[in-house]
């Protein structure tokens, strides 16, 4: 065969891959716009992340107070019964699994897109400044990043994430059956129009399980590292807040009191939140003795309050907040 | 560089493109620039290793070289020692220094010996074990005169380093690979549609039932003692798929690429799981190893002739090392010397090339005596799988043990007990064209190729959505490990 006839041998079946190729690459594109869209519409995947996410980038919160933190933020502070007591619109912000680092992008993004609030609650736990081994509920931020600067300049926080799948429409959908479901799922309405947190909060209607008990079964006791980087993260964040007169408030809200042996150096993690709220001259409300800690009734497990644990817990708090606010 | 990476999806049409358009005319250059592109392909993981790959190459050439010009046996014994001692020293340098210290160690401990090992944190290069193995086919091939040495230096490197095969296999003959190096490639359109609709298949494999499957396999594996009898079984066939997707898949990416560049790699599974009986398995189970170790070990050794102890001998040693190849680990040992004892027989009693034909010939399901053949040779190849998987003797025979324990059936709570079933149901969906598709070289080779081209194309797209959508989570391919 001659080089030329090879050559066009060779065009025939590039031209056959491409056309082979062409409609997905066609497909992209709109099946991306289409997953993206109906995940940024589901009231109850990720449990319930997506929906805050898409309030946050529709820019409607417009509250006064904003409550900040990981799974215990969510799960504890109601911001209907924080309204009922003070008056002040509420909206929870926690992000289940996720340290500072991430509750600051939140909080950067939120800021961007809507009215700032008058005061932030920060929910304390023991994991707050310890850096994550991977990124936790990672599908969070799928319908979001794609051609995103905010997401594409913060890579290294979603380090789950390669450059290629910012960029190229349905990439970071691979392996995603179930976002693809789910997306079907919403678009057909299957999902039910009950949002699975009122904002931002939902309570658990659970009994204590024995997940603590597992826990203490595999080992006696475990330490929690505090990372100079998310410490002085959370430094900035604090300042920032003052800043632009926005009153932070830390908060360390129950846990079951067995807990607390547990974790071997607890106290440095309370301190590092007392020292933070010293150096700015915060308030710090620690739950830590109160008599909800004491009593299992009012959890699901050692770190969680259940919902009625979480609606006496805000009850407690929100006296307690509007007095940090008169004072 | 992984074959199922976006690194890879760029690499390939790139070099194809340059292969035939730019550099078609020059055999030469051609050569040169697969050499290029494998250490390319090789140095994306870690360009340091490199340095292995050259020494290998460089020492074989001069190997190779040496035994054409020098017509003393000794002296030429010599030089294939020389190739042995280098290859094999470097695989056991970065594969199984620790191991031999480690075990050192243990034994002397035995005797009440206290001592303190120098283990090193040594870095496995990734597929040491299938390079160094396929130049050592070449010195020996060399030395038995069975091959010309060659004088083609750049042939030479480009046969070892050849970046489709170079980290997983097959494991390739100097006779077969080599001499595809000297002859002008042409492009054969139909060739390289069918290794694109391999590739296709074996990344289907990989991506789609081998990683779905290594989620419950790892999660079985790694808390045995949570599960129930039924469940571990259950993870146990989960790795049995997972290592078969895995491998499988690499192999037919690996031969649809080499089909792509004009190159003809041979064939390294052939249906494994639907043999009749052990010797049959391993005829159809990484065909490249098998093949290597009956022509470089076990006939050496004397093979089936002579009397029944040697055969058995020879048998043993042969599963033994074999096991051995596949890592630094007492497991690898038990799986080969268990397989052994699953051969023996067969072997003993002459039965072991009783299924040399095709699985149920013209029959779309196999006959029941056949059904029960194939179902008794995957349960024992799962139960010796086990052992594969286990991270030491002493768990496969927990795993094993609890499997019989009392509460059998007792069902776990998978937490997505939807994602459980979504695998089963691939897995079966995957069988099924394996089955239909055993008597071809894989197993959509001819899908739908006598059809009208919607309903092939309408296949081919079901393939890429499954790729795409029902794909697990990337994993490493198990055998780089190797």
């Amino acid at each position: 065969m001659s080089k030329k006839a090879q050559n066009k041998t060779i065009l025939n079946f590039l031209k056959k891959i491409v056309l082979f190729f062409l409609p997905i690459a066609l497909l992209a594109w709109p099946a991306d716009i289409f997953i993206s869209r109906n995940l940024k519409n589901s009231n109850w995947h990720v449990a319930g992340e997506y929906l805050v996410w898409t309030e946050i980038y529709n820019g409607n919160i417009d509250v006064q107070v904003a409550v900040y933190g990981s799974s215990r933020a969510w799960i504890h502070f109601n911001p209907e019964i924080l309204k009922d007591s003070t008056g002040l619109e509420t909206y929870n912000f926690g992000m289940d699994g996720l340290n500072f680092s991430y509750q600051y992008f939140r909080h950067n993004q939120y800021l961007k897109f809507n009215k700032k609030p008058k005061y932030i609650i920060i929910s304390g736990d023991l994991f707050f400044f310890e850096k994550e081994a991977g990124f936790y509920n990672y599908v969070q931020i799928m319908p979001y990043m794609l051609n995103n600067p905010d997401y594409i300049a913060n890579r290294e926080l979603f380090a789950f994430y390669k450059y290629a799948e910012y960029r190229i429409p349905l990439y970071r959908y691979m392996g995603m059956g179930s976002e693809l479901i789910r997306s079907m799922i919403v678009a057909l309405g299957l999902e039910g129009e009950k949002p699975y947190r009122i904002n931002g909060y939902m309570g658990q209607e659970l009994e204590w399980t024995d997940d603590f008990e597992n826990a203490q079964k595999q080992k006696k006791q475990m330490d929690v590292k505090v990372d100079p980087q998310i410490r002085d993260l959370f430094y900035k964040f604090l300042d920032e807040c003052l800043q632009s007169g926005i009153t932070p408030i830390i908060v360390y809200s129950p846990e079951y009191y067995e807990y607390r042996d547990f974790v071997s150096n607890r106290d440095e993690v309370i301190n590092t939140f007392k020292i933070a709220a010293q150096k700015y001259g915060l308030v710090f409300l620690d739950y830590s003795n109160d008599e909800i800690s004491f009593n299992k009734d009012y959890f699901y497990n050692s770190t969680h309050l259940n919902k009625k644990g979480s609606e006496l817990f805000t009850a407690k708090f929100s006296v307690d907040l509007r007095n940090a606010m008169v004072n | 560089m992984l074959f199922n990476s976006l690194d890879f999806a760029i690499f390939l049409p790139l070099v194809f493109v340059i292969y035939w358009f730019v550099l078609g005319k020059n055999l030469r250059i051609q050569n040169a620039f697969v050499l290029l592109a494998s250490y390319v392909f090789y140095g994306w993981w870690d360009w340091r290793f490199l340095s292995l790959l050259v020494i290998s190459t460089l020492v074989d050439y001069f190997v190779g070289r040496q035994m054409l010009i020098i017509k003393d046996g000794l002296k030429r014994k010599l030089f294939l020692i020389l190739s042995l001692g280098v290859n094999l020293g470097m695989l056991g340098f970065f594969k199984y220094y620790n191991f031999f210290v480690e075990s050192f160690t243990q034994a002397f401990t035995l005797f009440g010996q206290e001592l303190n090992p120098q283990t090193l944190k040594i870095i496995l290069p990734v597929g040491i074990s299938f390079y160094t193995f396929q130049t050592l086919s070449y010195s020996i091939d060399v030395y038995r005169r069975k091959l010309e040495p060659t004088r083609n230096f750049v042939a030479f490197s480009a046969f070892v380093s050849f970046f489709p095969q170079l980290v997983a296999g097959p494991i390739e003959r100097a006779s077969n690979l080599l001499p595809q190096f000297y002859t002008k490639r042409q492009f054969d359109s139909s060739q390289a549609v069918d290794g694109l609709r391999q590739i296709l298949w074996g990344l289907f494999k990989k991506m789609v039932i081998a990683d779905r499957c290594a989620v419950f396999a790892n999660e079985i594996f790694n808390n045995s003692s949570d599960y129930s009898g039924f469940v571990l079984v259950l993870g146990a066939i989960f790795f049995a798929f997972q290592i078969y997707g895995d491998f499988s898949g690499y192999s037919d990416i690996a031969i649809g690429t080499a089909r792509l560049f004009g190159f003809n790699l041979m064939q390294n599974f052939a249906f494994p799981y639907f043999s009749r009986d052990i010797a049959e398995f391993w005829r159809r189970w990484h065909i490249s190893l098998s093949t290597w170790f009956r022509d470089y070990v076990y006939i050496p050794l004397g093979g089936s002739k002579g009397k029944a102890i040697i055969v058995l001998r020879n048998t043993l040693i042969v599963f033994v090392v074999s096991g051995f190849w596949h890592g630094a680990n007492l497991t690898f040992i038990f799986w080969g010397l268990l397989n052994a004892i699953y051969f023996v027989p067969l072997l003993l009693g002459k039965a072991n090339r009783r299924h040399l034909g095709n699985i149920s010939e013209g029959r779309i399901l196999p006959t029941v005596k056949d059904a029960i053949k194939i179902l008794l040779t995957f349960s024992l190849t799962v139960f010796g799988w086990i052992f594969f998987r286990a991270q030491s003797i002493n768990h496969a025979f927990e795993y094993i043990g609890s499997i019989f324990n009392s509460n059998f059936f007792v069902w776990y709570k998978f937490d997505d007990l939807w994602r459980v079933l979504l695998t089963s149901a691939l897995v079966v969906f995957f069988i099924a064209i394996e089955w239909f598709g055993r008597n071809n070289k894989f197993a959509i080779e001819k899908s739908f190729i006598n059809s009208k081209k919607v309903y092939r194309l309408a296949f081919y797209y079901m393939i890429v959505f499954l790729i795409f959508f029902a794909g697990g989570m990337q994993q490493t391919f198990i055998y780089f490990q190797f």
